[in-house]
C-alpha cells in the first residue's frame, strides 16, 4: 500500500490536514511531532488513550496495597507507638498515597509500552530525525488511485514537501 | 479594535446598582451590629479579599516568570483583582486600629509566654503595616509596568483618564520599544512580587491569623494560608473568564476550550496541593498529640479527627465549628478534585465556572473557620448572622465595583487583542 509523507512547519497545518483527510475518508494516518501539541492530538485522537486504564488499575492497586500492607503488618506484629492504635488510618494514608503514585506511574509506563507497541523493531519508513527537531510529519497510507488527490490536499494545507515513502 | 473608551461610568446599570446595593447592605450591617461581631467579620473579609487580590498578582507574576504563552488575556484578567490591594492596605490600617480589641483579644493585653515581645500591638501594627505598604507599592509598580504599553493609544480615546494615562506614559519610546521594556520590567518585578508574597505575607498569616490563638504555632501555616489565597485567585480568574466568554462579544475567541482546560487543570492541581499542605500540617499534629498543637484542630474539627483513628461518631459533628470546617473542605477540595477529574468538565464553561464558585465560597468559609473558633470557641454559629453576612456582601459589592471600575479605566478586559 502506498504511503505519502507530508512535511509541515506549523502544528496547526498538520491538524487541519488531518481533519481534511479524515473528512474524505482517509483514516490510516501517522503523525510525527517534536513536542506534544494539543491541536494535533485533538485532530488525530478520536477516543481517549487506553493508557489511562492502566493508570487507573495501577492507582487502585496502589491504594489498596498501601492500606492492606500497613494494616496487616501492624496487626500481625504489634508494636505500640505513641499510644496510637495498631490500625491507624492517618499515617497509613501517606503509605497508601505514595503507593498509589508509584503503582500508577509504573503501570502508566507499562501501558505506554503496550498501547504504543514499543519498542519498535525498526523505524517507520516515514520517520525522519528532523521530526524530533523543528518539523512535523504526516504519513497517509492509501490506495494507488488516491495518491494524486492526497498529494494535492497536503500541498493545499501548506506542506513544505510531499514524497512517496512506500509504493 | 474594541469599543474600549476608558470610562468608569461605562458599567452596566444593573451591575452598578447591584454593587451599590451590596455595599449599602454592608454599611447597614456595619452600623447596626455589635462592635465585636462587626470587627471580627470585617477581619475575616479583609483577609479573604485582601489575600486573594494579592495572590492574583502573584498568578500574573508566575505567568510572566515562566513565559506562559497559553494564557492570552488571562493574565490581564488576574491583574484586575490586584486593584483591591491598595484598598486592602487601608482596610488593614482601619480594621486593626479600631477592631484590634476584638480581633486580637487573646493577646492584645499581654501575650502568653514566650511571645510577650513578639505579639505586641505596636510591633504587629507597624510590621504588618510596612508589609502591606510594600506590597501596595510593588503592586502599583507592577500594574503600571504591565499597562503602560497599551495606555498611549488608549489616552486619545479616553478624555476621563487622559491625565493619568499621559503621566503613566511619559517619555514614550515607541510601541515596540515600550512592549519590550514592559516585559523586561515585569520579568524583574514578577519574582519580587512572588517572593514578597511568599515570605512577607507569611508574617501577615502569622500575625493576623495564627496569633488569634496565641499559644498555637505551626511553621507550615503561612504556606497553607497563602496557598488558599492563590487558589482563590485562580478560581476567581477562571470565573471571570467564563463570565466574559458568556456575556462579552469577542471573548468567546479568547476564552477558548484549551484555555479553559488549562485553567481547570490549575484549579484541579492547586486544590490537591492545598489538601496536601493541610494534611502535612494535620498529620504531624495528630501524631505528636501535644495539647498546644491539637487545640487548633480541636477548635475546628472537634474530637472526631483527633481520636485515635477516626472511629466515626456522628454526634462528634455537632461540636462547634465542625460542620463549618467540613463545608469549607468540600468547597476547597472535594468539589474541585472530583468534578474536575476528567477533561471534558474542565473545558465546559458552566462546570468550570460552577466549580470556581464552589472554591471561592469554600475559601470564604475556610477563612471564617480560621478566625471565629479562636475568638468565640464555644459558639459554633458565631460566624453566621445578619451582621456577618451583611458585611461579607458589602465587601463583595465593593470588591466587584473596584474590579469593574479598574477594568473600564485600564484596558484589561476590552482589549483582548493585546494577548
Amino acid at each position: 500500500m502506498p504511503a505519502l509523507l507530508g512535511v509541515f512547519e506549523q502544528p496547526g497545518h498538520v491538524a487541519e490536514a488531518v481533519r481534511k483527510l479524515k473528512g474524505r475518508g482517509y483514516t490510516d494516518l501517522e503523525t510525527y511531532s517534536p513536542a506534544p501539541f494539543a491541536e494535533i492530538d485533538d485532530a488525530v485522537i478520536e477516543k481517549p488513550s487506553g493508557v489511562r486504564l492502566y493508570t487507573l488499575i495501577g492507582g487502585l492497586t496502589g491504594v489498596v496495597t498501601g492500606f492492606a500492607l500497613t494494616l496487616w503488618m501492624a496487626n500481625d506484629w504489634q508494636i505500640m507507638l505513641g499510644g496510637k492504635p495498631f490500625s491507624s488510618i492517618p499515617p497509613y494514608t501517606i503509605i497508601a498515597f505514595e503507593l498509589t503514585i508509584l503503582f500508577g506511574g509504573l503501570m502508566t509506563f507499562i501501558g505506554l509500552l503496550v498501547v504504543g507497541k514499543l519498542p519498535h523493531g525498526k523505524l517507520d519508513p516515514g520517520y525522519s530525525a528532523r521530526f524530533s527537531g523543528e518539523e512535523f510529519g504526516l504519513v497517509v497510507r492509501c490506495q494507488e488511485r488516491d495518491v494524486a488527490e492526497i498529494d494535492g490536499l497536503l500541498r493545499d494545507q501548506h506542506a513544505a514537501e510531499v514524497s512517496l515513502v512506500e509504493s | 479594535m474594541s469599543a474600549y473608551a476608558a470610562n468608569p461610568r461605562d458599567i452596566p446599570a444593573p451591575l452598578l446598582g447591584a454593587c451599590i446595593g451590596l455595599i449599602a447592605v454592608g454599611l447597614v450591617a456595619f452600623a447596626l451590629g455589635d462592635a465585636a461581631t462587626v470587627w471580627r467579620a470585617f477581619h475575616v473579609n479583609f483577609l479573604y479579599f485582601g489575600t486573594f487580590a494579592q495572590a492574583a498578582l502573584v498568578l500574573s507574576g508566575a505567568l510572566v516568570i515562566v513565559g506562559a504563552r497559553w494564557a492570552g488575556p488571562v493574565r490581564f484578567v488576574a491583574e484586575g483583582f490586584a486593584a483591591w490591594v491598595p484598598i486592602s492596605f487601608v482596610l488593614f490600617l482601619v480594621g486593626n486600629y479600631f477592631g484590634g480589641e476584638y480581633v486580637h483579644q487573646n493577646w492584645i493585653h499581654g501575650a502568653p509566654y514566650p511571645k510577650e515581645e513578639w505579639l505586641t500591638f505596636g510591633r504587629v501594627y507597624s510590621v504588618d503595616g510596612a508589609v502591606m505598604l510594600w506590597m501596595t507599592l510593588l503592586t502599583l509598580a507592577y500594574l503600571k509596568a504591565s499597562f503602560r504599553p497599551s495606555l498611549k493609544s488608549a489616552a486619545d480615546g479616553s478624555p476621563r483618564a487622559k491625565g493619568l494615562f499621559e503621566r503613566w506614559t511619559a517619555n514614550w519610546r515607541g510601541d515596540e520599544a515600550e512592549e519590550e521594556a514592559s516585559l523586561a520590567r515585569l520579568r524583574t518585578l514578577a519574582p519580587i512580587v512572588c517572593l514578597s508574597y511568599a515570605f512577607l505575607y507569611t508574617v501577615i498569616a502569622f500575625d493576623q491569623v495564627m496569633s488569634l490563638t496565641p499559644t498555637w504555632f505551626s511553621n507550615i501555616f503561612g504556606w497553607y494560608y497563602l496557598w488558599g489565597g492563590f487558589l482563590s485567585a485562580v478560581a476567581a480568574t477562571a470565573l471571570v473568564c467564563v463570565l466574559l466568554r458568556a456575556t462579552t462579544p469577542g471573548w468567546a475567541e479568547q476564552v477558548t476550550r484549551p484555555r479553559m482546560h488549562d485553567l481547570g487543570k490549575m484549579i484541579f492541581a492547586f486544590s490537591i496541593f492545598w489538601m496536601y499542605l493541610f494534611f502535612s500540617q494535620y498529620i504531624v499534629i495528630w501524631y505528636g498529640n501535644l495539647p498546644e498543637e491539637t487545640q487548633f484542630f480541636e477548635a475546628r474539627l472537634g474530637s472526631q479527627f483527633l481520636q485515635d483513628s477516626w472511629f466515626w461518631v456522628w454526634a462528634n459533628l455537632d461540636e462547634p465549628y465542625v460542620k463549618l470546617s467540613l463545608s469549607a473542605w468540600v468547597g476547597c477540595w472535594i468539589v474541585p478534585f472530583w468534578v474536575l477529574l476528567g477533561q471534558e468538565p474542565k473545558k465546559t464553561p458552566v462546570i468550570l465556572g460552577g466549580v470556581a464558585c464552589f472554591v471561592l465560597a469554600g475559601f470564604w468559609l475556610e477563612r471564617n473557620a480560621l478566625v471565629w473558633p479562636s475568638l468565640v470557641p464555644e459558639d459554633g454559629m458565631a460566624w453566621l448572622g445578619f451582621t456577618q453576612i451583611g458585611i461579607a456582601l458589602g465587601f463583595l459589592g465593593a470588591f466587584t465595583l473596584v474590579y469593574l471600575v479598574f477594568s473600564r479605566i485600564f484596558p484589561t478586559l476590552p482589549l483582548p487583542e493585546r494577548s
